[in-house]
């Protein structure tokens, strides 16, 4: 077996070796990087690509009108029904661009129990050429019940004649006929149909 | 000394004779030249093609009366809470070579909005209320190309073909009423986007443990 010492001056004489040749390596790595950054295709990977325009939309709008009608609002009387604007009915009209479900909410000055706000029925019905001939009933109810569900859907641009009848029951109370008077809104809301 | 330098004088005599006998010191050797090979690189190209829109319910494909997109444009559709865009790109996607490992980077153009006719006047709530989506590559034509995903945006392809990629804009229909107006009659842009397919390395496959 052969033994081989350790001599002082071995350490030495490698590291001097491999500083001797560091400046080679270092120089043979800026070669080669030179070369790859001179040939780039040598190194490359496949690519492609595709690019296509944009595109502009416009958004639309929900907007409803309302042709206000005439010929008042008679007085009330037990049992007898009553149209607003008698004459002329009013018109409501769907002026965006989006169908509309119309629904109506029915408000009052007062709903004290008792009071004729609280006992007035109303008929909401809509025609396509007035309120000269019944149209389709849509809602019947009292003001306590407020917003009516959606009653018909309105194509964008398409109007109705919209018919609001009420009367006092023969069963309200006769706190109902001395009632201060009551004014109503009759609001029409349109409310966008999901596309 | 003197029998020193008789033996070194007799090995050399020897040495001589040897040399002076020229074949004897041969070795056999025969060669076959190997036939040379070539090999052709391949190549990755992709091109636009056809293109379809969908709004909400109507379709406008390209066919003989016009492209789909100026048919889309010219109907004047115009975009509500609910409504759904999508926009189903073809690409033509040529390819020779082995099977390829490639990372495919969708840029999909940027939203935004302003009012009509008014660019100066922006719109931000339509541009934040509609979100913008992108569908996997899919094959249109018989043979291919085939999609096989294998992580993140990288796909191992084979064979060639046409494929398209949808993209979807939607607008949700929310449970509130909006009556601000501020999204109503507002222009709605979509950037330019690109599709990039890029070759990667084959995946290295993980030994079973």
């Amino acid at each position: 077996m052969r033994h081989e010492t350790a001599r002082p001056g071995d350490e030495a004489t490698q590291r001097r070796t491999r500083t001797g040749t560091l400046p080679l390596s270092t120089l043979l790595a800026v070669v080669v990087a030179l070369a790859v950054l001179a040939a780039p295709g040598s190194m490359a990977y496949l690519q492609a690509a595709a690019a296509s325009d944009g595109v502009s939309f416009e958004s639309g709008s929900a907007s409803l009108a309302i042709t206000a009608g005439s010929g008042g609002s008679p007085k009330v009387y037990p049992g007898v029904t009553m149209r607003v604007n008698a004459t002329t009915a009013d018109i409501v009209t769907n002026t965006g661009t989006v169908p509309l479900a119309l629904s109506i909410d029915v408000t009052a000055s007062s709903v004290s129990p008792g009071s004729l706000g609280a006992s007035l029925n109303f008929t909401v019905s809509a025609s396509e050429d007035g309120c000269a001939t019944p149209g389709q009933v849509l809602w019947t109810g009292v003001v306590a019940a407020a917003q009516t569900p959606p009653l018909l859907v309105l194509d964008a641009g398409a109007s109705r004649s919209l018919c609001v009848s009420y009367q006092l029951p023969l069963a309200a109370p006769a706190s109902a006929m001395t009632s201060p008077a009551t004014s109503f809104t009759l609001t029409a809301i349109g409310t966008q149909v999901q596309p | 000394m003197k029998h020193i330098t008789k033996g070194i004088v007799a090995l050399a005599a020897g040495t001589a004779l040897a040399l002076s006998g020229a074949g004897t010191l041969a070795y056999w050797q025969s060669e076959a030249a190997l036939p040379g090979v070539q090999f052709t690189t391949g190549d990755l190209s992709l091109y636009l093609n056809d293109e379809r829109w969908k709004v909400n319910s109507t379709t406008f494909e390209s066919d003989d009366d016009g492209l789909a997109r100026e048919k889309m444009l010219a109907a004047n559709l115009r975009l509500v809470p609910g409504s759904t865009v999508e926009w189903t790109q073809k690409y033509v996607f040529e390819r020779t070579g082995d099977e390829m490992y490639l990372e495919l980077e969708i840029e999909l153009g940027g939203l935004s909005a302003h009012a009509v006719g008014d660019p100066d006047t922006p719109a931000p709530q339509l541009a934040s209320a509609i979100t913008a989506s992108y569908s996997a590559p899919e094959a249109l034509s018989e043979g291919g190309p085939t999609f096989e995903h294998v992580a993140g945006n990288v796909y191992r392809v084979t064979g060639a073909g046409t494929f398209s990629i949808t993209t979807t804009l939607n607008w949700p229909f929310g449970d509130t009423a909006d009556e601000s107006n501020a999204t109503e009659e507002k222009q709605l842009n979509l950037a330019a986007s690109s599709v990039t397919m890029r070759q990667v390395a084959a995946p290295t496959v993980e030994p079973p443990v």
